[in-house]
């Protein structure tokens, strides 16, 4: 309810732009909370199929006049079908081994990117990508996009928590802790882990599809190594464990990246810094550190108390 | 054809060379540790930075310099093993991967500030002047760099073979528990690491600086490739590093005097890939599929 009003509070302006970049982000983090929080794989591929998301549909309504609706939808069957491959060998990968493959490939889909400069524009980017339409009813406005992103995320977001919840939830949970046990059980491990792993992708280039469409603009920036570590931001600020972290992840990250634009140049210190701090004085997310420090203090004045 | 390939050795020498010492670095804290430090990279161009400065712009001399700049990167090192490794808590791999990430950022942002975003170089040893074998061109630098890093890694090999140090930090390598209770001091032998990998890291920068040039990013992709030549190599083994090091080189350089040079890192990574799915174990490992089983990450 909350977020219907927002948009009335905030007026057609910079906020709710940002409201809509957050969405953007969120949708990601979701899914990258679903496969390393829940499935316990740590994956940095989510910035390719951003990117692969972006491209691919940005091209199909650019070069080849798709109507936008099409082009995303295609989108999702490439991404699919990409995550569907790399997962099937990747996943065989534990650990540090599953997160540099994955780099890896996300290092490969942002040199492809750059180098298939006839495609996709190179490093200039890929401009006057046609924004969504529903015959005259065109998404060109943050007021607009903001009642198509925001019920998709909320959407994402119940289908998520229930998935978490149901049987292959609870196979993804296991498996974080014992892959070996979960055999036992006669649970088919890679096959749950290979349907995590497209699904998480598909979040991910969703959101890279109604981005470029949106912005107008994309370039090798959203498939990078930079943004693989924003993604990661969004997580280490939200909880890797928690959904609704992803959304106060995507919020923090998003507000710090617009203030940050005035010290453009410390962008990179400051992230550094937090990840650490995050990462060893609360590593479940910002709001659980905020829950633990609470019952910390109220714990020791009441010992104090006695 | 046969200047090109020539050349393309003479290219892929010294480049090998730093990718091996950045292997070494990432080798030794991970048999240490099995911390991944995606902050090795950050110790090359900390070398390099620091040596430009005193080096290039102060004119401070040689040896002082290369002792200073191989000094920072260490006390760096040092105080990041502080923060990675924190041995009993209960830390996922997750999190002190996610800590060298940060650690990288850090470190490259700050150098940012500290120096700038220009791409930097001071002169080389000993003269610029090409030496030409074969139709093709060595620069002298190179000459330098293959020669160092060799007896870089002599050393390194004879610590581990014959001192008893040395013998102290394999034994945490293999197995920490009985390392301690054998009365090693596990903790100052997991400092030890992080100190001689920076030490090793700054080394390659202010070797290679010279010949290739230095800005304060690229750090990271520096690291990834360092760890995908170690595991190449086989996790643990200094040979196997060296030459996990020199395969890429090799391939990149051959790409990019064959192929395209633009899609020379594309190759690396291709072959990064596979080496983790078919070689998880790499060159001189032990025959085993232990890359694919479940890792202990920082036991007590």
């Amino acid at each position: 309810m909350a977020l219907l009003a927002l948009p009335f509070i905030l007026g057609d302006g910079y906020y709710l732009s940002v409201m809509n970049f957050i969405a953007f982000y969120a949708i990601v983090a979701i899914g990258l909370c679903l496969l390393t929080g829940y499935g316990g794989q740590l994956s940095m591929s989510h910035a390719a199929f951003f990117g692969i998301g972006a491209y691919t549909s940005a091209i199909l309504s650019t070069r080849f006049g798709l109507n936008p609706l099409i082009s995303i939808f295609i989108a999702q069957i490439v991404s699919a079908t990409a995550a569907l491959s790399i997962g099937s060998v990747v996943l065989r990968l534990k650990g540090h081994y599953l997160a540099i493959a994955t780099l890896s490939f996300t290092i490969i889909v942002e040199i492809l990117i750059i180098e298939t400069a006839w495609l996709t524009g190179g490093l200039q980017g890929l401009s006057l990508i046609p924004y969504i339409s529903f015959g005259d009813f065109i998404i060109d406005s943050d007021w607009r996009l903001y009642f198509i992103v925001w019920p998709i995320t909320m959407l994402i977001m119940l289908f998520s928590l229930n998935l978490v919840d149901s049987r292959m939830g609870r196979i993804f949970r296991a498996t974080k802790e014992s892959e070996d046990i979960v055999r036992l059980f006669g649970a088919n491990v890679k096959i749950y882990k290979i349907k995590l792993f497209v699904l998480s992708s598909v979040f991910a280039s969703l959101s890279g599809s109604f981005y470029a469409h949106f912005v107008n603009f994309i370039s090798p920036t959203a498939g990078s190594l930079m943004f693989a570590i924003d993604i990661i931001m969004v997580l280490a600020f939200g909880g890797f464990t928690i959904l609704w972290g992803a959304l106060l992840g995507a919020a923090s990250l998003t507000f710090l990246n617009e203030y940050l634009t005035v010290f453009a140049d410390f962008k990179r210190t400051i992230y550094g810094l937090s990840l650490i701090l995050i990462m060893l004085f609360c590593p479940n997310g910002l709001l659980e550190g905020l829950k633990d420090s609470l019952s910390r203090l109220i714990s020791v004045k009441n010992a104090g108390g006695d | 054809m046969l200047t090109d390939v020539i050349q393309a050795i003479f290219a892929a020498l010294p480049v090998g060379c730093i990718y091996a010492l950045v292997a070494l670095g990432v080798a030794l804290i991970y048999n240490a540790t099995n911390i991944i430090n995606f902050a090795q990279g950050e110790f090359v161009m900390l070398g390099g930075m620091s040596m430009v400065t005193l080096y290039g712009e102060m004119h401070v001399p040689i040896y002082l310099s290369i002792f200073a700049s191989v000094a920072i990167a260490t006390i760096i090192g040092m105080a990041l093993m502080k923060v990675a490794y924190r041995p009993g808590k209960n830390t996922s791999l997750i999190i002190v991967l996610i800590i060298t990430i940060g650690a990288s950022l850090f470190i490259s942002g700050s150098a940012m500030h500290i120096w700038d975003a220009d791409i930097h170089r001071f002169p080389a040893f000993s003269g610029e002047k090409p030496i030409v074998f074969l139709g093709a061109a060595i620069v002298p630098q190179s000459l330098w760099v293959i020669g160092l890093t060799f007896l870089l890694v002599i050393s390194l090999v004879c610590y581990f073979q014959f001192t008893i140090h040395g013998k102290a930090m394999k034994a945490c390598a293999l197995d920490r528990t009985a390392a301690g209770l054998l009365g090693i001091k596990v903790k100052r032998m997991v400092l030890i690491s992080f100190a001689m990998s920076s030490a090793l890291g700054a080394l390659a920068g202010i070797i290679m600086t010279p010949l290739t040039m230095i800005d304060y990013s690229g750090g990271m992709l520096l690291a990834i490739k360092g760890f995908s030549a170690a595991m190449l190599g086989g996790m643990g083994s200094f040979v196997g590093a060296v030459i996990g090091g020199f395969v890429f080189s090799f391939l990149e350089s051959f790409t990019a005097t064959f192929v395209s040079g633009s899609f020379k890192e594309l190759v690396t990574f291709i072959v990064i890939i596979n080496v983790l799915l078919f070689m998880p174990n790499g060159i001189m490992g032990p025959r085993s599929k232990e890359g694919l089983e479940e890792e202990e990450v920082l036991g007590e």
